[in-house]
């Protein structure tokens, strides 16, 4: 355990159990006996960190290396945060207790968009340079990856590297290229070299962007011929042979997802147009049952969780889901293990399958239309009808479950009023259906929970080049739509715009944001993802300060051959298909998903996963 | 089934993890070694162990109490042993022992033992004879957002104040357990009320936990 806190601190903190590690499966090394120390940062606090399960992959695959110790550092509160910069501590790994300045790597994982001031804030109490122009020798390489690295730009000028892809796939490469490096004493600059031909890792400082006079991108050029002019991310072909952590760090308190995470496959057939993650993890690639009841076991037993969760994007489409579940349940009702399923699509089997998986009916089913009209749901290519929404209705209180939440999105392109009363249509629809069962076959007390979240254009999705609703707009179609939904069995959820807009400009924004990141961040931007302590006024002022318009980035309709920030990147799917697919999206056509048909979108360029799948006869 | 009572230590940083933290921790390390537990029935089936009393977030405890019920008979060795291994490394099973005794444990404990250490810049051993020689000690409790003024003197079973230069180390034995508790961060809150500046800093440590009458918690 740790003793770079005194007991007078901890006393005066919240939850001080975020700070003192030694937690079972923690990993705890002879600082001498290893070559290359690394920090993982989460740039949040301890109890979101410690759910997340890319830094439980990564954790273990850097400390299973005998000559490097990886340890977890995540953002203090902000009344630990006063006190350290009051006391002049460092930020410190939760394992040794030592400031990370010394450290020869300090990764980042970009989980959203709104967590890069929690980045320039974790580096400023490690008395890191925040900009890597800034950094030498005596500082550590600072890298980044996870989903936001598909889109670098807005923080390009704090990284010295990004990976892009499944970082797990290469990171042992680079370990072994630095221990070289190291001993070499050569320049920073030369290691940067070295990676940049890795395929996935890209070094902001060796590419030069200029621009047009209306701002726009006008060039995005490696500065040497040597540099890669793409960079493709990087991906695990073969998910079934891929290391997956067997063990877990088990945290303190009461984490957000406290749970063992057995993740089925990466990737999506279905391209819905609005979502990134479904086509910048394709191809689609999932793991055999075998191996997964195999490693749920193995985890159980390591970690002595009493839950386990399935992680996957459209869990329903995982081939062999319910005989998975059939294997998975043997285990878990004889270890006591509570299965936890994520959001399914609603027929008879899934609704026994969670029967069987939650004993009480304690959390609601879920039903995501994202749009209100048949029409609009073409538009951005989620397959649900009203005939599909109204049986999963019907089944659902035919088998006893009261409680439905609908997910939808105001704000998509093309959208009406039309579309947006037609949310309210929907839940409407779902009621009159109750009514019209018996009232001694339908269950007592109905609750349908609308949720309405503001859309947020993409990088690499096909409304890449829309324009996003302006803050009044959202808000002026959230107030329409919670009038409409004033009924006792109705409850409306929604979020507020402030921070759509926000996130909005920095997923799609350019090398140009970094100053405006730092600007706000001097003048107290951290936690933005916390509702209660995001400044939109400060963003404000740092945008006007900086001479940046954010609507540029956000509320600007894009040309379709403009050049992009995240142009540079290669994620499988191309452009080219993107720009079809928006102009389909545009016309109201749908476009089939990767089972029943083949559209070359371009991940089959990695050659493995769904598109080399044998089709079942 | 058999009830398997042991004795455990909660100690370094530990002592800012909560007692419910605590006990998730002896449910998954029970889970992790195969220890056979009986469960409860129905929904949400929970391992059957119990605990003496819970600790405070602060106090760093070498004697805390707890029951296991088992299906079988273990080896006590090899239940010390694999438990232990399961644990993080500040808290560990030092002692257990199979028990007849049909009382809840929580219903036995009577009274706790507490060393205190007080580090301060200026001799305050006096003030402290004080205030704990005095009739009556009324301190605020807050209880359920309410605060209500109480006497805590009662309580207050045996003191004794040595002081060492920037020390002070006071032990005490206090009423403890669901009927007559004192919690000692009440008597260091009095303490800094009247002192204000001269403490530096402090820490808890709980040295036993007892039955009424005193005597110890494995006893039959």
């Amino acid at each position: 355990m740790i003793n770079v806190l005194s007991d007078k601190i901890l006393r005066s903190v919240e939850k001080p159990s975020r700070y003192i590690g030694g937690e079972f499966n923690s990993v705890v090394k002879d600082k001498n006996a290893v070559d290359i120390r690394f920090a993982f940062c989460f740039p949040d606090v301890y109890e979101v960190g410690m759910s997340h399960l890319g830094i439980k992959i990564l954790y273990d695959i850097l400390n299973n290396r005998k000559d490097t110790w990886c340890e977890r550092v995540f953002s203090p509160w902000i009344d630990m945060e006063a006190i350290m910069r009051l006391n002049n501590i460092e930020l410190f790994g939760l394992e040794s207790g030592e400031s990370i300045k010394d450290f020869d790597f300090v990764g980042f994982t970009l989980q959203y968009e709104l967590s890069y001031t929690n980045i320039l804030n974790m580096l400023d109490l490690a008395n890191i340079p925040l900009f890597s122009k800034d950094r030498d020798n005596t500082h550590p390489f600072i890298v980044c990856g996870g989903p936001c690295a598909y889109n670098p730009e807005p923080i390009a000028d704090f990284a010295d590297f990004f990976i892009m892809g499944e970082s797990e796939e290469i990171l042992n490469t680079v370990m072994d290229k630095y221990n070289t490096w190291k001993k070499s004493k050569l320049s920073r600059d030369t290691f940067l070299e070295q990676i940049s031909t890795l395929q996935g890792v890209y070094v902001p400082k060796f590419y030069n962007v200029t621009y047009n006079e209306d701002n726009t991108i006008k060039s995005f050029e490696p500065i040497n011929s040597k540099y890669p002019t793409k960079i493709r991310k990087v991906i695990i072909k073969d998910m079934d042979t891929a290391y997956y952590p067997e063990k877990f760090v088990v945290p303190y308190g009461e984490v957000v997802h406290d749970r063992a995470v057995l993740e089925l496959f990466r990737g999506c057939i279905r391209g819905c147009r609005f979502c990134q993650a479904g086509y910048v993890y394709r191809p689609v690639r999932q793991k055999s049952v075998g191996n997964l009841v195999t490693k749920a076991k193995n985890i159980i037993e390591n970690t002595g969780y009493e839950e386990i969760s399935l992680a996957s994007l459209s869990t329903s489409d995982y081939p062999e889901f319910y005989d998975l579940c059939d294997e998975l349940f043997k285990i878990t009702e004889n270890k006591r293990v509570n299965l936890s399923l994520p959001s399914l699509r609603i027929d008879s089997i899934s609704l026994n399958l969670l029967e069987r998986a939650q004993k009480i009916r304690k959390s609601g089913l879920t039903v995501a239309p994202e749009a209100g009209t048949q029409r609009l749901r073409d538009v951005i290519n989620k397959g649900v009808t009203e005939e599909d929404i109204k049986n999963s209705a019907n089944l659902a209180f035919n088998s006893g479950w009261n409680n439905i939440k609908l997910y939808f999105m105001v704000g998509l392109p093309t959208e009406t009023y039309d579309d947006i009363d037609g949310i309210a249509n929907v839940a409407y629809m779902i009621l009159d259906n109750y009514y019209q069962i018996p009232k001694d076959k339908r269950p007592r007390g109905i609750n349908i929970t609308v949720s309405a979240s503001s859309f947020v254009p993409k990088p690499f999705t096909p409304f890449q080049w829309v324009a996003q609703d302006d803050i009044n707009v959202l808000n002026e179609k959230q107030y329409h739509l919670k009038d409409k939904l004033r009924k006792r069995e109705l409850s409306f959820s929604y979020h507020e715009s402030n921070t759509s807009f926000l996130e909005g400009v920095f997923a799609r924004g350019d090398r140009r944001l970094s100053q405006v990141i730092y600007t706000a961040w001097r003048n107290g931007a951290k936690f933005d993802g916390w509702g209660e302590h995001f400044k939109f006024d400060v963003w404000m002022k740092a945008f006007e300060t900086e001479n940046v318009d954010p609507k540029f980035y956000n509320q600007r309709l894009r040309d379709i051959n403009e050049v992009l920030p995240w142009d540079f990147v290669d994620i499988g799917v191309s452009k080219k298909f993107l720009q079809q697919e928006y102009r389909n999206a545009l016309e109201g056509n749908t476009t089939p998903n990767c089972r029943v048909e083949c559209t070359a979108c371009g991940a089959a360029s990695f050659e493995g996963g769904v598109c080399f799948e044998k089709p079942k006869s | 089934m058999k009830n398997l009572r042991v004795k455990y230590q909660k100690l370094g940083n530990l002592k800012f993890i909560s007692h419910l933290d605590t006990v998730r921790l002896f449910d998954r390390a029970a889970r992790r070694s195969s220890i056979p537990i009986v469960y409860s029935k129905g929904f949400n089936p929970k391992p059957g162990i119990t605990f003496a009393h819970p600790l405070s977030v602060g106090i760093s405890s070498e004697c805390e109490y707890a029951q296991f019920d088992l299906d079988y008979d273990v080896d006590i060795n090899e239940f010390i042993n694999k438990f232990n291994s399961s644990l993080p490394n500040q808290m560990k099973i030092t002692d257990a022992k199979y028990t007849e005794c049909k009382k809840s444990l929580m219903a036995m404990v009577g009274q706790a033992s507490y060393i205190i250490g007080i580090y301060v810049n200026t001799d305050i051993s006096k003030q402290i004879e004080n205030l704990l020689q005095s009739e009556k000690l009324v301190v605020t409790k807050k209880s359920k957002g309410k605060e209500n003024q109480i006497d805590i003197k009662p309580l207050i079973y045996e003191y004794k104040i040595i002081a060492d230069k920037n020390t002070i180390r006071l032990e005490l034995l206090l009423g403890c357990g669901s009927v007559n508790n004192l919690n000692p961060q009440l008597i260091v809150d009095a303490i800094t009320n009247i002192t204000g500046s001269s403490v530096e800093d402090y820490n808890i440590h709980r040295k036993g936990l007892y039955k009424e009458d005193k005597t110890d918690l494995f006893r039959e």
